[in-house]
Order: structure tokens, then C-alpha cells, then sequence
């Protein structure tokens, strides 16, 4: 005999209602969480370096690596002086809320005003998963070409910055800047496009000055 | 490919439920699972990953059972409702490509069959 059950719920409920939690005690605790995401080799911890040396003097600053293994990410980190943690996803392909707030936990009572998750290279799974973080940015480099909106439309359609890094190669490749802009736009009209050269440290004080907005309107109201 | 993933949060999500009902994990037969034709999730990798996300575990007997639901969308020119992908996601009576989505982007746990001892 089988009974059947009438469920009928989200499959990604738990994992949302974790992401809620722990967005309300950022909120309490008056810190912004950054969820950053890319493919592999897009230029994340290069970007996060930059970030951090225009904004560790007016803010003090946590970052937690996402890695399958490894802590060379964690290491490069904590040479800017602020305080990493390395957080190994046991082989998953992307965090869940659960993981995200583990890290959190570690920092604990240390005061942060701003937390960045650097999310495990992919454009695909991270997208699914709700971190927890108040904002979501994605960077997309020259190289890896202008159709990735066309390919990965829900990753572009969750994040609320775009930034497009080694624009310092674009003439060495066949990378249509507008078409992205456009592609990206047509998934998620209120996406801010933001091109960076995180080697170069081009482009990276618009950046600075929308986190640094973000930040100040998070602990504000 | 995310369906391993997907497929564990969807054993989290059974085992949440199943605490909630008071219900066995080994005594499900059947977990039934709607996937919106537009919600970037292959019903046919959910069911390969199924397998070895559940091997070993309580519920390795358990089967997955995969229910696609169509893509609607409205027109926001129009107003047109129509199926998006079989319309090459373009509306059919005023070829605008601007609309919203009204089904298609579910994914849910639509029901659960527990093996019950028949009472004597």
C-alpha cells in the first residue's frame, strides 16, 4: 500500500528561508555581505585585492574563500592585511546558506562592516543558491567572450552589478562591450555594467564608490 | 551541470519533510518533483544524479519521478499568453520578445509515496 503525500513546496525553501535568517542578522549586526561570483580565471581575488586596497581604510573588511580544496586564494587575501577564511565546500560546486553562515560565524563579534564571498568559480550552480548576501556582482572577463549572457542567463539575472575585467585586452579580442551591455540588460534591465582592469586598477573606484554606497545605506536604514 | 547539487538539496528538502510528516526516509517509494521547462534544470541529469546522490543512503530505493511543466509567458505588448519555447520565445500574434513569465520557472516537491504495512 502506498500513501502519497501532497507537498508541494520549493525545493530551494530551506535553503532560502537559511539565506533569510541570515540576512536579518547582518542587518542586526550592521554588516553588508557581498556575494561575488565568476568562472574560474575571471580575475576574483585579483579584483578583491583591488577592492580591498581603495576601501580597508574606512572599512574594516572580511573575506571568506569558497574552494572545492586548497587556501591559496585565502593566503593572497590575507597579504592585504584583512582578514580571510577559507571555506572548503567538500567537493560541491557551489555555497548554500549553510556554508555562508559557518563563515560568518567564524568571524564572529569581530565587528566587519563589510564581508565579500568569493563564490567557487562557475556561472551555472552558484546562481541556484541563495547565499544569504545583501547584493550579488558577477565579473565576466573580455576572454572568455561577449555571448556568456546568452549562455548563463540566470547568473546575469540574479546579480545586481556586472563587472567586465581585462578590458586592458579587449583589442586583442573579438569582444563586443555593447552587445554585452545589451545581452546582459535584456535578462536583467536594472543590472549596473561596471568594465574594470583589476591588473591595472582601472575602473575600480566606480566600483568602490557603489559598494561603498551599498555599505552605508545597509547599516543606515 | 548543477543537477548533483540540485539533487541534494532536493534529499535535504525530502528529509525536512519526511521529519515534519513523522515518515521514514527508507519507507519512500517514490519522490515526485515538478520542473519548470524554464528553470535551467535538465529533468533528464536530475535523474542520472539521483542515483548516486541517494547511494548508500536511506532513501537509495527511493525513485525520482520528474514532471515537466510548460512555459508560459504573457506578451507585454499584447498581452498575448503563449507557450515560449514552442514560439521560439517570441509572442505569435505581435512578434514582441518582452514578457513575463507565468509558469515555467517552478521547481518543486510535488508529492512524496510512503510504503505502508497494510493494518490487519
Amino acid at each position: 500500500m502506498y500513501k502519497v503525500y501532497e507537498i508541494k513546496q520549493r525545493v530551494f525553501e530551506s535553503n532560502e528561508k537559511l539565506a533569510d535568517a541570515l540576512r536579518a542578522d547582518l542587518k542586526r549586526e550592521k554588516t553588508f555581505l557581498l556575494n561575488l561570483m565568476s568562472s574560474p580565471g575571471a580575475g576574483k581575488t585579483t579584483t578583491l585585492k583591488r577592492t580591498i586596497e581603495a576601501l580597508k581604510d574606512e572599512l574594516s573588511i572580511g573575506v571568506m574563500e569558497a574552494d572545492i580544496d586548497s587556501d591559496v586564494d585565502a593566503a593572497a587575501i590575507e597579504q592585504t592585511g584583512v582578514r580571510a577564511i577559507q571555506l572548503h565546500t567538500g567537493g560541491m560546486c557551489h555555497l548554500d546558506a549553510d556554508m555562508t553562515r559557518q563563515g560568518i560565524d567564524e568571524f564572529n563579534a569581530m565587528d566587519l562592516d563589510l564581508v565579500i564571498l568569493e563564490n567557487v568559480g562557475n556561472l551555472v550552480c552558484p546562481a541556484e543558491f541563495d547565499t544569504g548576501a545583501v547584493k550579488n556582482a558577477m565579473i565576466l572577463s573580455v576572454p572568455e567572450g561577449d555571448d556568456k549572457p546568452l549562455k548563463y542567463p540566470l547568473m546575469f539575472s540574479i546579480c545586481d552589478v556586472l563587472l567586465i575585467n581585462k578590458i586592458d585586452v579587449l583589442p586583442y579580442f573579438n569582444f563586443d562591450l555593447s552587445a554585452v551591455v545589451e545581452r546582459a540588460k535584456k535578462i536583467n534591465p536594472n543590472i549596473i555594467v561596471l568594465p574594470i582592469c583589476a591588473r591595472t586598477g582601472e575602473g575600480i573606484e566606480p566600483w568602490a564608490n557603489w559598494l561603498r554606497s551599498q555599505v552605508k545605506a545597509w547599516q543606515q536604514d | 551541470m548543477h543537477e548533483l547539487g540540485i539533487v541534494f538539496e532536493i534529499q535535504k528538502r525530502v528529509t525536512a519533510v519526511a521529519e515534519e510528516n513523522g515518515l521514514a526516509l527508507s519507507d519512500i517509494a517514490q519522490v515526485v518533483v515538478e520542473v519548470g521547462e524554464a528553470s535551467t534544470i535538465v529533468p533528464r541529469y536530475l535523474k542520472e544524479c539521483w542515483p548516486a546522490a541517494t547511494d548508500g543512503t536511506e532513501m537509495e530505493h527511493t525513485e525520482l519521478v520528474v514532471e515537466l511543466l510548460i512555459a508560459k509567458v504573457r506578451c507585454k505588448k499584447c498581452g498575448e499568453v503563449y507557450e515560449y519555447l514552442k514560439n521560439n520565445k517570441k509572442c505569435p500574434v505581435c512578434g514582441a520578445w518582452e514578457c513575463t513569465m507565468v509558469t515555467g520557472q517552478e521547481f518543486n516537491i510535488k508529492e512524496i509515496a510512503v510504503f505502508e504495512e497494510e493494518e490487519e
